[in-house]
């Protein structure tokens, strides 16, 4: 029933982002090959020696690999789901927030900490945590032992996630607040004549608004299952908690490998996109199989 | 031509006195062709370059740039080339495009390399220029001589396979010689000596840490940033492991006379076994392996000693001074020895490199550069006419070449003109300005810390390396294959059980075992590897 | 709104208030204690004492940037880069999230183009073709090297299509009952009921692009053509004093200076400050509108 008008308009809209995404994406992914090759700087992509899966096979190979593997999944599967409750929670409770001035200001400023980098961060909670810093003294206050939170394989996950939330909350709080503008307020107005308290609005017309926009949240972030923090790890772990926070892109940081074995880092970096594109695609298709709900 | 340069660079012609060298370049007006390390070129040559920035520097007076200044047009003048900048870039951003020129293949006609293994990735990526016969046939004397001076050790580091691929910088070797740094003005007060042996050192800190006399909030033990660090990383503890001849960051002869690592010696078994008594009695930084900013405790006043290279004045003194400019901080080659002797490694002299493109048509233009370059640096140009003030960052291509001692020889001076032993107008450019600091600010820092920093740095900590003391190289500077590829497993293995070991996380025997992995993992192979390459 | 004026609906009221006041406060911290480091001596800030008030208070390092003429060359080149490639990137983010968002009833080839683009998003092909591919399209070391590469931000691009997926059929129906093609229904009722997530992702790639600083360094060249954040991050290097040189020695101590850094770190973060409050304006606009045509 659509006209053909409509279509070449379609078709005319996406031309030209779809030629920036096939010029600057597109284009480049000839280096690929360079996952299954043994790249030569002076030779080039294109006559460089075909090693097939002899890249990947050296990164299955590599000492400890199963420690790091889980500490990767484990480290990005709780920030993945922390990070989403959390600026769920918060997005819903600034909704419920009548003072519209200070929303705004508290909307502001938790997204600030996103600003800053990781060393200046890392600073300010190891002064938190360390052996004599502001945790501890609280701690000792009840008698309990100071604990160096940075040196213990079992606090230091959860400062990793802890923190991560800290600073990158305030992004996901905004695309839900967003989202929460989309509920036309006479929803609420219905369900309030209804006489729907605060607790049935939110269960009945704040968060069935939002699902959808968390479940794309969710599955978009599933494409970064094997992405846990570089930069992030990198300024804060040490020697005493590589057994909980080394992480595949740590590992192979200090491997030097990166820098000398552009192959190695090419098929590392294929891995890592190829398991989220298929979690991304597995999980569409069982929403769209079993719920019947399009994610995209 | 050479002749010529001289005369409209200057007018006034080179001083008989201003050495053999700079007249060996003038004197190769007749045989123009034939080799002149200082040649200039009929027609301009233009070289590109890769620029490192130091965009912090405000030496350069107004109207010049990095690209564009006294050096850049000195080496017009003299040379008849002509800089052009491939790229510029300071700090993080500059070793980021020389890992995408390497990578790419896309090079400047030359730039300089601050690694090592930057330099070993451009000659496996079949990047560079052969540079074994320019520098025989370009080098300046003076050069020439830098490199004999320290037994052509840089000119071994810039070797694959025979040839040579790149100018080796040459450093002074003073950088990696960590000392004591302990508060005079503590030890006076509670009465007691510089610590000479461990033990001594023990109560020292222990009864630093007891009395606290800078009254700070969290008083510790010994910092260590780093256990052991080559060059200029500190603190470190080295000087406690080379009490016991332990040298983890050195090649050393094994008891079969063959290479093997420092760090599975046992007698860094026995350094480990005293750090962990050390630690466990808190004189020994109870966070030492955390700690986000190892020189936080030294400035404000939670630790009175520490380990260092020569030039603490720079950093982190000058700070500490500031915060309490009572403090009185001196350096020992301290402590000892069972023999009464005090022991440190020694680093390579070059770490940076010159590297040229390969396929350039006139290699030694860049070698000529740098002779020109390096004859000025050493004051030793009489035509330069240089204003002394103006940072050399701002040279095209910048990396030192100096000789092994160079440091030492600048404090010895320095001295012997404050003894009264030496004519002050005898001291190089550098020296005097040493010298001068030094008087201004030795009763008091804090009215000019930037000169307290560097006359405190030469002549208290350069100063104490005029002493005689064992001096220990390493067999083996370079990077094997095995090293690159198995380095982060043996990397892990080894940070996660000294610092276990030292931390009482894990029994001191503990290391027979890592030892044994060490090797099983591939250090066997790294040396196998080692004395290959040494044979 | 209607809100219940109960005791333990005020009850509720008052644990909000002090939840979401306390997690702001948290937020702040960082951001007051960098402001605080800014103001103090730099020997303060070495030795590690300023907690949350400046000490030995000095506006040294505020004088210091006004002096340096290469830092506002830098901003006006990161403003440069914010203006277009922000324009850039709403534009094309409007334009291809639009056809997206239709039904593939609708839109035939709608599925293909769509896994295309997250195809894109997931996969690179590292980062040396990537700097191949910009050298050979000649356009390194200028501002289109910037703001081209990054011109569709796909994550963005989806948010819209989910947001214009939402939005009642009616509208679209109605409008075409009247005639209106594709374009009028996009710029006329799409974009107008989409502004709060349109403001959302406008202030993302503000944010992005003042913040980038990578590719300013791979793939500028010339210090008077780096963006603030590329300037910013050659000044505070972590120094490396592995391979310091005597003569390097000497500016050691200004690189480290701590306080230096803080104040440009907040300089640069003022401009988003200032708006981001602007930006917010949308989106209590946004819901007016939708109230309107309901």
């Amino acid at each position: 029933m659509r006209s053909k008008g409509d279509q070449l308009s379609y078709h005319l809209m996406l031309g030209p982002g779809l030629l920036v995404l096939l010029l600057f994406s597109v284009v480049p992914m000839f280096g690929i090959a360079m996952a299954f090759e043994h790249y030569v700087p002076s030779k080039g992509i294109f006559h460089s020696t075909w090693v097939g899966l002899d890249n990947l096979r050296y990164l299955f190979q590599i000492h400890d690999g199963k420690q790091i593997f889980y500490n990767t999944v484990f480290i990005a599967v709780m920030k993945i789901v922390s990070n989403l409750v959390v600026s769920l929670v918060f997005a819903v409770l600034l909704n419920e927030l009548r003072l519209r001035f200070y929303k705004r200001v508290i909307q502001t400023v938790v997204y600030l900490p996103h600003f800053l980098s990781w060393i200046i961060l890392a600073g300010i909670l190891w002064d938190i945590l360390s052996y004599r810093g502001l945790v501890n003294q609280i701690l000792g206050v009840f008698h309990v032992e100071p604990i160096m939170f940075f040196a213990s394989n079992r606090w230091f996950p959860f400062i990793v996630v802890a923190s991560e939330v800290w600073k990158e909350f305030g992004f996901n709080t905004i695309v839900f607040l967003a989202a929460l503008t989309g509920i036309g307020p006479a929803l609420y107005e219905a369900a309030a004549l209804d006489g729907a308290g605060r607790l049935r609005r939110l269960r009945h017309v704040t968060l069935p608004g939002l699902t959808p926009v968390v479940i794309l949240l969710a599955t978009l972030s599933l494409g970064n299952v094997l992405n846990a923090g570089f930069d992030q790890i990198f300024v804060l772990y040490n020697p005493l908690v590589f057994e909980s926070g080394d992480i595949i892109d740590t590992y192979v940081y200090r491997s030097g490998l990166l820098d000398a074995q552009y192959g190695f880092a090419t098929a590392v970096g294929l891995m890592k996109s190829a398991v989220g594109f298929v979690l991304i695609l597995a999980s569409y298709f069982l929403a769209s199989k079993f719920a019947n709900y399009r994610i995209f | 031509m050479a002749g010529l340069v001289a005369c409209s660079n200057g007018g006034k012609g080179a001083e008989p006195s201003a050495g053999s060298i700079a007249s060996a370049g003038a004197s190769g007006t007749a045989a123009a062709e034939a080799h002149d390390p200082f040649g200039k070129y009929e027609q301009p040559l233009e070289v590109s370059v890769g620029k490192f920035l130091n965009l912090t520097d405000k030496t350069l007076p107004a109207g010049d740039t990095p690209t564009n200044n006294q050096f850049t047009r000195y080496l017009e003048d003299k040379l008849n080339v002509k800089i052009k900048a491939a790229w510029q870039a300071g700090g993080d951003a500059y070793s980021q495009k020389v890992s995408v020129a390497i990578a790419s293949g896309d090079l400047p006609d030359a730039m300089v390399v601050y690694s090592y293994s930057d330099l070993r990735k451009l000659v496996e990526a079949n990047l560079l220029q052969d540079m074994t016969d320019t520098i025989n046939d370009y080098a300046s004397p003076l050069i020439k001589d830098i490199y004999t001076a320290g037994n052509d050790a840089a000119l071994k580091a810039a070797t694959f396979n025979g040839r040579v691929m790149a100018i080796p910088a040459s450093q002074g070797l003073a950088d990696s010689m960590y000392m004591m740094w302990i508060r005079q003005d503590w030890l006076d007060q509670l009465g007691l000596q510089p610590p000479r042996t461990v033990d001594e050192l023990e109560n020292v800190i222990g009864q630093f840490i007891k009395t606290n006399p800078d009254k700070a909030q969290n008083p510790i033990g010994l910092p260590a940033g780093n256990l052991y660090g080559m060059t200029n990383s500190f603190p470190t503890l080295n000087p406690l492991f080379a009490v016991y001849h332990s040298y983890p960051n050195n090649w050393v002869r094994d008891s079969e006379g063959k290479a093997a690592s420092g760090l599975i010696q046992p007698e860094t078994k026995e350094a480990l076994g005293k750090m962990r008594e050390m630690y466990a009695a808190g004189l020994i930084d109870k966070e030492f392996a955390l700690r986000k900013d190892p020189f936080e405790p030294i400035i404000n006043g939670s630790t009175g000693v520490f380990f260092g290279p020569w030039w603490m004045g720079f950093t982190p003194l000058n700070e500490a001074m500031n915060k309490n400019p009572q403090a009185k901080w001196k350096a020992y080659l301290l402590p000892l020895d069972k023999d009464g002797q005090f022991n440190t490694h020694v680093q390579s002299p070059a770490n940076m490199f010159y590297v040229v493109r390969k396929g350039i048509e006139h290699p030694e233009a860049i070698m000529k550069m740098v002779n020109v370059q390096t004859q000025n640096e050493l004051g030793l140009d009489p035509d330069a006419h240089m204003d002394l003030k103006v940072d050399w960052v701002n040279e095209p291509l910048r990396a030192p070449i100096a000789y092994p001692d160079s440091i030492e020889k600048d404090s010895e001076k320095v001295h012997e003109a404050l003894d009264g032993k030496l004519p002050v107008d005898k001291l190089t450019s550098v020296q005097k300005r040493v010298y001068d600091n030094y008087l201004k600010t030795k009763d008091n820092p804090t009215a000019d810390i930037g000169g307290w920093s560097e006359a405190f740095s030469y002549v208290e900590g350069a100063g104490q390396l005029l002493r005689s003391f064992n001096k220990v190289p390493s067999l083996y500077y370079g990077e094997t294959e095995t090293m690159t590829t198995k380095g982060a497993t043996l990397g892990k293995l080894q940070q996660e059980t000294i610092n276990k070991i030292i931390m009482g996380a894990a029994p001191l025997d503990s290391f027979d075992q890592f030892v044994k992995d060490w090797k099983r993992l591939g250090g066997d192979q790294i040396t196998a590897e080692v004395n290959e390459a040494i044979k | 709104m209607i809100h219940s004026k109960s005791w333990s609906g005020r009850l509720a009221d008052g644990g909000i208030f002090l939840v979401l006041t306390g997690t702001a406060l948290l937020s702040l911290y960082p951001i007051w204690y960098m402001v605080a480091v800014s103001f103090s001596s730099s020997t303060a800030a070495a030795s590690g004492i300023v907690k949350f008030w400046p000490v030995g208070f000095t506006l040294k390092s505020y004088q210091a940037i006004l002096n340096d003429p290469a830092f506002f060359t830098a901003f006006g080149v990161s403003v440069k880069r914010v203006a277009i490639g922000a324009g850039l990137s709403f534009l094309l983010t409007v334009l291809t999230a639009y056809p997206l968002s239709k039904e593939p009833g609708r839109f035939r080839g709608r599925n293909v183009y769509m896994w295309f683009v997250i195809f894109t998003m997931l996969f690179s092909g590292g980062l040396i073709p990537w700097y191949l591919t910009i050298k050979a399209y000649g356009l390194l070391n200028s501002i289109w090297a910037l703001v081209l590469p990054g011109a569709v931000p796909v994550f963005n691009v989806i948010l819209v299509v989910n947001f214009f997926r939402n939005l009642p059929k009616e509208l679209e129906e109605a409008g075409m009952m009247d005639g209106a093609g594709p374009w009028y229904l996009l710029s006329k009722v799409y974009v107008p009921l989409a502004t709060p997530v349109l403001a959302t992702v406008t202030l993302f790639s503000i944010v992005g692009h003042w913040n980038a600083y990578f590719d300013g360094l791979i793939l500028i060249s010339d210090p008077a053509k780096y963006p603030l954040q590329t300037y910013i991050q050659q000044l505070v290097v972590q120094v490396n004093t592995q391979n310091l040189t005597a003569d390097q020695l000497k500016s050691l101590s200004e690189l480290s200076d701590r306080t230096l850094n803080a104040a440009k770190i907040f300089v640069t973060m003022l401009p988003v400050l200032i708006v981001y409050p602007f930006l917010q304006r949308f989106f209590i606009h946004g819901i007016m509108l939708g109230s309107v045509k309901e």
